[in-house]
């Protein structure tokens, strides 16, 4: 079986203060109109509920981007990176269509769209990823999937996401008190 | 405003109005052989010399589309996959096809390898705006991923292609081409049918989840909608209503033809809005 790396997400423990996304932000140098990591917000009033969830480009096993980016701009990489060629884009905006978690963004001003490389400079450098790293609270963890799945027991998959059959992704979430049967 | 995806828009609409032309042109001119000498010589030649510029202008505003215009030709890169590199490489081999078809029509109409050439560019046409259908049936977009997707992109070309021909040759009183104009009729009300049964497979996906919920709401609560429905459901078939009744003239099928048009772009926006404007998706 080919490697594939992922994220554990805990959930339970966020409690939303987006430092992640800011992080992402600083480390990659995306324009305003750009969030590779965005922390998405699950609170209900009825009853009354908060629920933060960090999520960027998941990395899926297999990714609608890929398949329909029209420059064959997206490659997976040995480690399961699903990752795009910058070059290529021509601003099609097709992965954006494709992609059910928004994790391809368009950046008017480039004409382009961008997404989560995984920081694959910093992992072939021997770090971790910059989100990983900032996380006050542990929350994100970086990692061969199958290790983390041993390790982290979760869901990938929670009511109002994406169904994770259509592309997989290499995530494990730690729902959070709501979420939780 | 941005959700509305004009340059798609454009593009679709305007190159299935092309390839339409040159489909319903090969059935009148098979239903009725002499079309081509009558009275409307002149009119059915300009509609075979339409197809070139609908569909390079179709192809011309795609352009638009993109972040980079001047790096479209990458969009042909990934063949093995892309359904969008798929389009393009139909079209640029429609557009080939329609370039040699209206020459022959401007040059040599009355040739028999212009009408084979309409009868291939017929076939590759409906297969181009069936691959341009399935860019978008992608299983992650809920709302564009059914059979209503492909019915629309070809009902719009049988649609707008049947009711240009008939405003061409309609009010010719030469057997054949009359019973030409009754075929052409017949079809327009078929497109109408399979238009109206379209959009209740649309309205059925109400429910099923929030994202095909809001595609039906943004189709049906827009206002556009109900502009859509007088202009490409009740004139086409008012105005095959009268071709029956041998009472059309060119100048009404004409001004009729301006609304539908009008109409199927207008649906086409509500195609498009109704899903991007959901973007970010998750």
């Amino acid at each position: 079986m080919s490697k594939q790396v992922g994220f554990y997400i805990d959930m339970a423990n966020c409690y939303g203060c987006q430092t992640c996304q800011v992080a992402c932000k600083s480390e990659q140098g995306t324009t305003p109109a750009v969030s590779w990591r965005r922390v998405r917000h699950f609170d209900t009033d009825y009853p009354a509920t908060h629920g933060t969830l960090s999520m960027s480009c998941n990395h899926c096993d297999n990714p609608e981007c890929l398949k329909n980016c029209p420059t064959g701009a997206y490659v997976k990489l040995a480690n399961g990176i699903v990752y795009q060629n910058h070059d290529k884009c021509i601003g099609c905006r097709m992965c954006v269509m494709a992609c059910p978690y928004g994790a391809p963004q368009y950046d008017p001003e480039e004409g382009k769209v961008s997404k989560c490389s995984y920081c694959r400079e910093r992992i072939e450098a021997g770090l971790q990823p910059q989100c990983v790293e900032a996380c006050p609270g542990g929350n994100i963890i970086a990692g061969d999937l199958q290790e983390l799945r041993a390790k982290y027991p979760g869901a990938v998959e929670l009511t109002g996401m994406p169904k994770a059959k259509l592309t997989r992704p290499s995530i494990i979430i730690n729902p959070a008190k709501a979420f939780k049967k | 405003m941005e959700a509305w995806e004009l340059p798609l828009v454009l593009f679709t609409v305007l190159g299935q109005w092309g390839i339409g032309i040159a489909l319903m042109i090969t059935i009148a001119e098979s239903v009725a052989p002499s079309i081509v000498d009558s009275a409307n010589r002149q009119n059915i030649r300009f509609g075979g010399m339409m197809v070139l510029p609908l569909i390079a202008l179709g192809l011309l505003f795609s352009v638009f589309h993109l972040g980079t215009p001047f790096a479209a030709y990458k969009a042909l890169f990934n063949l093995g996959t892309s359904m969008l590199s798929l389009e393009i490489l139909a079209f640029i081999i429609v557009s080939a096809l329609a370039l040699v078809y209206s020459y022959m029509w401007w040059k040599n109409p009355d040739s028999g390898l212009r009408r084979t050439i309409g009868i291939v560019l017929s076939v590759v046409g409906i297969i181009a705006i069936v691959i341009s259908s399935k860019v978008y049936t992608m299983p992650t977009r809920l709302g564009w991923d059914s059979w209503e997707t492909i019915a629309a992109f070809l009902l719009t070309a049988v649609l707008l292609g049947a009711t240009t021909v008939a405003a061409l040759v309609v009010g010719n009183k030469a057997t054949d081409v009359m019973k030409a104009n009754k075929v052409l009729a017949v079809i327009i009300l078929l497109a109408v049918v399979g238009i109206v049964v379209t959009l209740a497979g649309i309205s059925s996906m109400y429910g099923q989840s929030a994202e095909q919920s809001a595609v039906v709401i943004g189709t049906f609560a827009n206002g556009m909608f109900f502009v859509r429905l007088l202009l490409s459901l009740m004139i086409p078939v008012i105005m095959a209503a009268y071709i029956l009744s041998n009472k059309a003239t060119n100048n009404l099928v004409t001004l009729g033809l301006g609304g539908i048009v009008v109409g199927e772009l207008l649906g086409r926006v509500l195609f498009y809005s109704s899903t991007m404007s959901q973007y970010p998706w998750f």
